[in-house]
């Protein structure tokens, strides 16, 4: 049992930090990456490839993996630049959905490319830290965890801090609540909307890299993975980072002791959450931080 | 300083602004008055780029038509909206920061110091620095809002309805306010309900009715002009 909830907390890290990329871009901009589970697939693929190149080179394992998750997160950052330009600013027009459209279309891109490139197989991905497990009581942690578990709190101090206090993070803010005021701050609102989905899609791919040797890649990978972490978003409450971290927790955690009984109710857990929570709190655990314009 | 020339602004079919001239001199205050919806907000608007518009319009000789808000307001226009559009879900600190979001990285002291100059001005915004912006009262919104424009120091200021809302004491000091920042070298076009305090302390004024400009001149013709002061200063 506390074996599941500390690997479901493991996971559910995973899925915090992809949710945080449907989090920045929904606040800045009111529209998300619904193909975010490709991205983060091709952040996996890039990084075990990356990896694998360099680890065969002959360079030391730990600068390796800060390698490739320096080159993932440049590379999805460019690709997510690309994704504003191409599918959210040309639609973006007062009431239109378009964008959910076009970003799913630019996802069935990457993974029909992907798939091109990496073949139909599932490609497995072992950890470099090997799959030695250190054990603290009862519980059992790979070392990989272990990294994921460091990752997860270095990337969310630091989000937490870019968003909160950094100048930056004031400026997102500013044009989420009101963009024509931000622009009379000089603020270039398409400028923090591009910045917005770059940092989605780094963090996407980032996640890739973590969720890899857990679950091997594929170029099918990303679908379910981009539905958990959307639905840790909305459980936790799309508006709130914190409330989103907490969602993720929650998916990974009761999907594990789920599937302590029984892994078909592995899934099926977590959409059945996700309507419990919807049904009693419609606004996600944490809600929305309460605004006063006037 | 600033001049628009032919002004025009168009929302789908309906034409809020026909023609409009207007120009304003370095250091003068000019008033803009009109009834409800005569597109005072709009001219303001088009001005700092917020709305698209037809015409010329050109500060200090640059032509700023079709450039958008965040180019003009590097400038050196700052725009105080109507209804204040205060960054509810901050701090006082944080808008007044966002305030000079376009010169902190270069001039880091000058800025911390235009910040002291901000709080002394309006004491009330130091004692709720920390405060959420939008649970100030709608005076000290208003203040904030005025402060947090000034925090880029800009040269020339647009003011959309500053006094809206606000009992009497807060609207002389907003109005005493607008004075001294004219002492201190700034160029101010004011919108204001108020019509008879904003052209008492206005150089010139004009008159905006249905997207046209009906009177402009001094202002202290304006108080004195009959149809002005019959159809417009409700006298
Ligand atoms: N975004 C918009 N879309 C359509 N029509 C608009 C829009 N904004 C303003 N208008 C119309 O343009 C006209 C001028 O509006 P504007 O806000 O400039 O008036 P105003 O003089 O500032 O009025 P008030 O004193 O009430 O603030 C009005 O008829 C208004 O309904
Ligand atoms: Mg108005």
């Amino acid at each position: 049992m506390l074996q599941a909830v500390v690997s479901g907390l493991i996971l559910g890290s995973i899925y915090a930090i992809i949710a945080q990329g449907y989090y920045i871009t929904y606040i800045t901009t009111r529209t998300m990456n619904f193909g975010q589970g490709d991205f983060l697939m091709l952040g996996a693929l890039l990084g075990l490839t990356s990896y694998g190149a360099m680890a065969t080179s002959g360079m030391p394992t730990v600068l390796s993996i800060l390698a490739a998750l320096l080159i993932v997160a440049a590379v999805m950052s460019l690709l997510g630049w690309g994704l504003e330009r191409v599918a959210i600013r040309p639609l973006q027009h007062a009431h239109s959905i378009g964008w959910i459209l076009s970003t799913v279309a630019v996802s069935i891109m990457i993974r029909n490319i992907a798939m091109l490139i990496w073949g139909r197989n599932v490609i497995p991905f072992p950890s470099p830290f090997g799959s030695e497990v250190v054990r603290i009581g009862d519980v059992g942690i790979t070392r990989h965890e272990l990294f994921i578990a460091v990752c997860a709190i270095v990337i969310m101090a630091c989000l937490f801090f870019f968003l909160n206090k950094s100048l930056l993070g004031k400026a997102l803010a500013a044009v989420a609540f009101n963009a024509d005021a931000a622009s009379l701050m000089g603020i270039n609102p398409r400028r923090m909307a591009v910045l917005a989905f770059a940092l989605s899609c780094a963090l996407a791919g980032i996640g890739g890299i973590l969720v890899g040797p857990i679950t091997n890649t594929a170029f099918f990978m990303g679908a379910t993975l981009g539905l958990k972490a959307f639905a840790a978003a909305i459980i936790g409450g799309l508006e709130n980072p914190l409330g989103i971290l907490l969602g993720g927790l929650l998916l990974g955690v009761i999907e594990q002791v789920f599937s302590l009984y029984n892994s078909a109710y592995k899934d099926a857990s977590a959409f059945v959450l996700i309507l419990i929570v919807l049904i009693f709190m419609p606004q996600g655990l944490l809600g929305k931080k309460v605004k006063e314009k006037f | 300083m600033l001049s628009a020339r032919n002004l025009s602004v168009r929302y789908g079919m309906a034409q809020a602004l026909r023609g409009v001239d207007l120009h304003v001199e370095k250091r003068e205050i000019v008033a803009l008055i009109g009834r409800n919806g005569a597109g005072k907000t709009t001219l303001l608007k088009a001005i700092t780029g917020l709305v698209k518009s037809q015409g010329d319009i050109r500060y200090n000789g640059q032509s700023i038509g079709n450039l958008p808000p965040d180019a003009i307001m590097k400038l050196g226009i700052s725009h105080v909206p109507q209804g204040r559009q205060i960054f509810g879900d901050q701090t006082v600190e944080d808008n007044l920061i966002l305030g000079a979001y376009t010169k902190i990285k270069a001039q880091p002291k000058q800025v911390k110091a235009w910040l002291e100059r901000e709080y002394e001005r309006f004491p009330r915004l130091k004692e709720r620095r920390h405060q959420q912006a939008g649970t100030l009262s709608g005076g000290e919104q208003q203040m904030l809002a005025l402060s947090r424009a000034l925090m880029s120091n800009p040269d020339f200021l647009v003011l959309d309805e500053p006094s809206m809302g606000l009992s009497p004491l807060y609207v002389k000091l907003i109005l005493d306010t607008i004075k001294q920042l004219r002492e201190e070298g700034k160029t101010i076009l004011l919108v204001e309900q108020l019509a008879i305090a904003a052209l008492s302390i206005a150089d010139r004024g004009y008159v905006l009715s249905s997207g046209q400009v009906e009177f402009s001149g001094p202002a202290h013709d304006l108080l004195h002009d009959e149809k002005v002061v019959q159809t417009y200063l409700g006298a």
